[in-house]
């Protein structure tokens, strides 16, 4: 510790030692945070220029204010800053200060003289801790240097380009509002302002991630979701102590509850409505900056299966939906497992015919079919990882590849039998079907866990197995909530909303075991009357 | 008892449901009775649920104790803890019990080829892994699995129903009385009187007051989906099929013209039978647990399930030792655990209230 005192020491003489390349991070940082404003202006941009070093980006616009031609310094990170809002900031400072030349003379002219009366109808803020103006600089603030003050003026002059407002492309739906998060945190919590227009609506932020500082923020509605909740998140939040968070995925995996399992704990979603539908429900958002992934606790393995159209449809439609995409992501589990244990030690439980046929382009076939099916699901999986990596160019030619070489020669040659791959492709399908992207690759590793337990004791290998992912999910808790309510354990009212869903009007109570707070959604049951009940 | 678990009213109904269900899904006692095994069953069912109402009465004049701490509390340490001994021998064996019927089922019916001791093996993995998690997690499990089951086995009753043959229950009371109640002694010991190891469960309950209604209403359910099973084994393959068949279930899901329902009844086993062992294991290492006052059951689920296992193993030479035995001795047996404990703890617990209420 005596190095750094003296460092310090020495620091304070000469700040051409911040410059040092033996000093390392840690030791930087410290000395960052005993950097003090000094009353000489030059002092302070060589400060600047010490700790940002050999950085290109750096902007130092001199400006001479007045008729004493009294200089100050405009210093800004180009790039992030919107060159208008300079443009009009020195117009300003340049312009107005002439005009009242006569209070000039009387009065000293300092920063915040010109805070309170030169730019009082801009966003501006006086300041006296370096490491913290310099943290606003990275921002896209500007910072104004006078001569004579030892603390700076912040001005707002935020100008980042940001990708437009899109449909997210990993959550595709029928009918459903069309706009999807982007990378800035501000304008994420205004598209969730613009759909809940109530101060309860409460979106609280903070600063994670030791270097980026990244901005991370809580949205909840106020008086709905639990104060322990809240706080539980809260404190979880502020243990992370992680140089950079660049994604909310980095966020998720340290707060999660149970870090040994497969299965998402934690929901992540590009659609605005359905984080606030999540909201009324008591649940907790997390937003992240610079990344359009919006983080939805607690989450159960219910809402996982459920996509916003089944709301937006009429009931009966969005609850066969909603089955349907059950029955097929449970399918894209253990459909080829089932195959296998059929196949091998089963057969009676096929009808003959079909048994004979699936036999007979078995014939001659090289693998076992333990060994085929493990083989094509894993070439599977290859192809659809390829297919997301590589260049949109050459995307035809995976395909080609993938269905023609694969598909029809691989049979052709007596590779692989037919039925094989019409198990493959109908898993394949069947998987695409989960809303949720996580929950499908959790899927996607247990098939082969359900495959090997197949092929060692067919169909009661299939229900050891299945059982023990069950107990697995039972056991699972997402921020203290059972991850498999509402069935274990049993909610009778949250059924409503599970394999399928009942009308709105019908859904009277919020979900209960989050919070489970009142008021009720609505009134009890607004039941739709038909016009002639109302003429009675 | 361990502090923190805790199971609702629902979990403790599926838990005693699939218990009961367990083992019974492919044995039945009754089947000795041949055309009059359902009034054997009938009589048996009665008797369980007075031997039930025995326990719930032990149980709810003792709040939050479980078996060990009772006997304890009414016989002293050490006459007490011996029989706290016992009953831990009595819940192993029962494992034991239940996991060889396992084995053999599925090593004669299915995967006759595969050593039975693997599958055992497999079963009991699964267990250790379950009771891990705890208590809680053991009745979420139920909780999903137990109304599968029902309906399994309702839909396996259901799809039969063509094949019923009413003529088999005639001619009624052809041996007279006394092979019924020979019959309905050995349905009251198993499965009935087997609810005995719950008085381990029922401190966990988290709503004390709904333990009487929530026990005997899960009794009668199970009571009557295990009569439908009786009396479609024995619809389906007439009263002399039915007594010599080793598994009754598994011979009559294979009736069923064109299609096979055996897997149905496998998976069926394969649920209640993991339900009921699990609850053995815990009910014995909690009792281990609270005989010994050591602070964690974890650590000796591992201990006991092999324990089990091999006893499971070593317990007899073949199938037909195993019928023997739960024909002929298992009765015997189990009526100190189920019938003469619990009934003089019921008299002392009955003249103390007495005692202190004059």
């Amino acid at each position: 510790m005596k190095i750094i005192e003296k460092l310090k020491n020495i620091f304070e003489n000469n700040n051409k030692i911040y410059n040092q390349e033996s000093l390392n991070l840690e030791d930087r940082d410290k000395l960052l945070h005993k950097i003090k404003f000094k009353n000489s202006m030059n002092e302070n941009i060589e400060q600047i220029k010490a700790v940002f070093g050999e950085s290109y980006d750096l902007n130092f616009r001199k400006i001479k204010i007045g008729q004493e031609k009294k200089v100050a310094v405009l210093f800004y990170i180009s790039g992030l800053v919107d060159s208008n809002a300079i443009n009009d900031l020195l117009k300003n400072l340049e312009v107005d200060l002439l005009q009242i030349n006569e209070h000039l003379k009387k009065k000293k002219v300092d920063l915040e003289y010109i805070s309170d009366h030169i730019l009082d109808n801009q966003d501006v803020e006086l300041l006296d801790d370096f490491d913290n103006a310099m943290e606003k600089a990275t921002n896209g603030s500007s910072i104004l240097l006078f001569e004579g003050s030892s603390f700076c003026m912040v001005c707002e002059t935020k100008g980042l380009k940001l990708r437009s407002i899109t449909e997210p492309n990993s959550e595709m739906s029928i009918r459903g509002p069309r706009d999807g998060f982007i990378e800035s945190i501000v304008t994420n919590s205004s598209l969730l302002r613009r759909r809940i227009h109530s101060p309860h609506l409460w979106i609280k932020d903070m600063k994670i991630g030791s270097l980026s500082r990244t901005r991370v923020a809580m949205a909840y509605i106020k008086g709905l979701a639990s104060e322990e909740l809240i706080e539980e998140i809260e404190t979880r939040l502020r243990k992370i102590d992680w140089d950079t968070i660049l994604e909310s995925g980095y966020i998720q995996e340290f707060i999660i509850d149970q870090p040994k399992t497969i299965f998402p704990l934690v929901e992540r979603t590009e659609r605005p409505d359905k984080v606030i539908s999540n909201l009324v429900e008591g649940k907790i958002a997390i937003l992240t900056d610079n990344t359009p992934f919006v983080l939805i606790l607690p989450t159960t393995y219910n809402m996982l299966l459920q996509a916003p159209d089944d709301y937006y449809e009429i009931f009966p439609i969005g609850s066969f939906i909603r089955l349907l995409r059950f029955i097929a992501f449970q399918m894209s589990t253990i459909l080829p497992a089932f195959y296998i244990a059929v196949i091998t030690y089963h057969p009676e439980l096929l009808p003959v015919s079909l048994f004979l046929r699936i036999a007979a382009t078995r014939e001659g076939l090289p693998f076992p079919i333990l060994f085929e099916s493990l083989l094509m699901e894993s070439i599977f999986e290859v192809l659809r990882e390829a297919g997301l990596r590589l260049p949109r160019s050459i995307g035809s030619a995976i395909s080609i590849v993938g269905a023609l070489v694969l598909g029809e020669a691989a049979i052709n040659a007596g590779l692989v039998s037919p039925p094989m791959v019409v198990i493959v492709a109908l898993t394949a399908i069947a998987s695409f079907t989960a809303p949720s992207y996580a929950l499908a690759s959790s899927a996607r590793m247990l098939r082969y866990f359900f495959i090997l337990l197949a092929g060692a004791l067919g169909l009661y290998g299939i229900l050891i197995g299945f059982i023990l992912s069950l107990v697995h999910l039972c056991s699972l808790r997402s921020f203290g909530q059972p991850y498999m309510q509402p069935y274990a354990p049993l909610i009778w009212s949250d059924l409503k909303d599970s394999i399928v869903r009942h009308n709105l009007w019908n859904q009277v109570k919020r979900p209960k075991l989050f919070g489970g707070r009142t008021p009720d959604r609505q009134p009890k049951y607004q039941k739709k009357t038909s016009p002639e009940e109302d003429t009675k | 008892m361990i502090k923190g678990e805790k199971i609702s009213s629902l979990q403790l109904s599926v838990l005693i449901m699939g218990y009961i269900f367990g083992s019974s899904a492919i044995m039945n006692p009754s089947a000795r009775a041949k055309q009059d095994a359902w009034l054997a069953y009938i009589i048996g069912w009665i008797g369980g649920l007075c031997l039930l109402n025995i326990y719930l009465y032990i149980s709810q004049n003792n709040p939050g104790k479980n078996l060990i701490e009772i006997l304890k509390h009414y016989f002293g340490n050490y006459l007490g803890g011996l029989l706290g001994l016992l009953y831990i021998w009595y819940f192993i064996h029962l494992a034991a019990l239940v996991l060889r019927n396992f084995g053999e089922f599925f090593s004669t019916n299915v995967y006759t080829d595969t050593p039975m001791s693997f599958l055992m093996l497999s079963i009991m993995t699964l267990i250790a892994y379950l009771l891990r998690k705890g208590l809680e997690v053991l009745g979420r499990f139920s909780e999903i699995f137990v109304p599968i089951t029902f309906l399994q086995a309702l839909i396996v009753s259901i799809s039969l129903v063509t094949l019923f043959n009413l003529d088999n229950f005639l001619p009624v009371l052809e041996f007279g009385f006394q092979p019924i109640i020979k019959a309905s002694f050995s349905i009251l010991t198993f499965p009935f009187g087997e609810v005995v190891i719950f008085l381990m469960i029922f401190p966990y309950l988290h709503k004390k007051k709904t333990i009487k209604k929530v026990a005997n209403y899960s009794f009668l359910i199970v009571g009557l989906i295990l009569l439908t099973i009786t009396l479609r084994d024995l619809l389906v393959l007439g009263p002399d099929m039915f007594a010599r068949y080793h598994f009754p279930p598994g011979i009559t899901a294979r009736m069923f013209p064109l299609l096979d329902l055996d897997p149905l009844i496998d998976n069926n086993l394969l649920i209640g039978g993991t339900i009921k062992m699990s609850v053995c294991i815990f009910a014995a290492v909690t009792g281990i647990t609270e005989l010994f006052n050591l602070k964690d059951y974890k650590v000796l689920i591992l201990p006991v399930i092999t324990i089990s296992i091999g006893l499971s193993i070593w317990l007899y030479e073949d199938l037909f030792q195993m019928h023997n035995w739960a024909d002929k001795v298992y009765p015997y047996y189990a009526i100190p655990f189920q019938i003469v404990i619990p009934i003089v703890l019921f008299i002392i617990i009955f003249f103390k209230n007495r005692h202190s209420n004059n």
